[in-house]
């Protein structure tokens, strides 16, 4: 990003960096070194400026095009600065977990599809058909009823009833689709 | 965003692989009603029939003969009808018997049945009836009223199942 000369005016974020950095220069040429957490390339630029601003006036001079460069780094906001104007590392360290994120979860979703693929499915719950209960085998007692003293030897009778009730359940197993 | 795509897909494809089979348990085989027995309670039914034919032709003799052919029909294992037939043919087979005079005989026919019984019904009920009349003409009259209160008993036990 180049500004021209005049493109815009500072704004006051810009205005209150720049004087920042101005104090930072203004600290070097006093003898203090640079504080600690600054990156490197902003410590590059640092350490340019005060030499430049050493040089002043002793007929050393920049070319245009590199003042330029070097007010519009040293004016360009960073995402995340300490307090002191330090910039961390933060920005840098989301981007990689940004890249690495989608990776990691894809990983993980193809170990969950690994195991799932390999546990043996679970134990289908069997559903009882509904057989009605005329198609059940069963006692012929509700049928019968009681048996009198005088009906004891009226065996053909009862199993005339018993079959005629049986083969109805039959006929709705074979021909009514009751299973 | 194409590897959170192929996760996506990757989770939905396994998840659809791993529905569990649908099964449809059918009701035990023995416990529905089939050829077989069907086709015991008809031959037992037509046996019947031909004793009922000579019944009338006053033929016991043989009346008694295709009465014992119904104990020997074979039924399926376990099958509720078939024990309730084989002891109904039974109390039939001990009156015809006890008809005939043969109180021996018939009380064979019934104490067989009965150690057979695995449960009580009205067919064994009825079985210890004819058992009482067996006993009451071969002079155990202690004997007959045991088979008769036995009957009682069990008339009464299901009675107030079934008809509560």
């Amino acid at each position: 990003m180049t500004r021209d000369d005049d493109d815009l005016e500072l704004t006051p974020e810009e205005r209150a960096r720049a004087q920042a950095f101005g104090e930072l220069v203004d600290d070097m040429l006093r003898g203090r070194s640079a504080p600690p957490a600054l990156p490197a390339e902003e410590r590059a630029l640092l350490e340019m400026a005060t030499v430049v601003r050493a040089t002043e006036g002793k007929g050393f001079h920049l070319p245009d095009s590199r003042r330029d460069a070097m007010i519009d780094s040293a004016l360009r906001p960073e995402p995340a600065q300490t307090a002191g104007g330090a910039v961390s590392s933060l920005h840098d360290r989301r981007s990689k977990l940004a890249r690495r994120l989608p990776w990691a979860l894809t990983a993980i979703a193809a170990a969950a599809a690994v195991i799932l693929a390999l546990r043996p499915p679970p134990a289908p719950e069997p559903q009882v058909a509904r057989v009605p209960a005329r198609a059940l085998s069963r006692p012929a007692d509700p049928l019968v009823g009681r048996i009198a003293p005088a009906d004891a030897d009226r065996a053909s009778a009862r199993l005339d009833a018993i079959y005629a009730d049986r083969m109805t359940g039959y006929r709705s197993v074979r021909l009514g689709g009751a299973q | 965003m194409r590897p959170l795509w192929l996760a996506v897909l990757l989770l939905a494809a396994v998840a659809c692989s791993q529905d569990a089979p649908s099964v449809t348990k059918l009701a035990e085989p023995e416990q529905v009603i089939d050829e077989r027995l069907m086709i015991c309670l008809n031959r037992a039914k037509n046996h019947h029939h031909i004793a009922d034919v000579y019944v009338s032709d006053g033929n016991v003799d043989k009346a008694i003969a295709e009465v014992r052919k119904v104990l020997t029909v074979a039924c399926p294992a376990g099958a509720p009808e078939a024990q309730d037939v084989q002891l109904d043919a039974r109390a039939r087979l001990a009156k015809l018997l006890l008809g005939r005079g043969g109180a021996d005989d018939a009380l064979q026919v019934v104490d067989e049945g009965i150690a057979a019984a695995t449960r009580d019904s009205f067919f064994l009920a009825n079985l210890y009836t004819v058992r009482g009349e067996v006993m009451e003409a071969l002079g155990r009259k202690h004997e007959a009223i045991e088979a008769y209160e036995r009957s009682n008993e069990i008339n009464l036990a299901l009675q107030r199942e079934l008809y509560p």
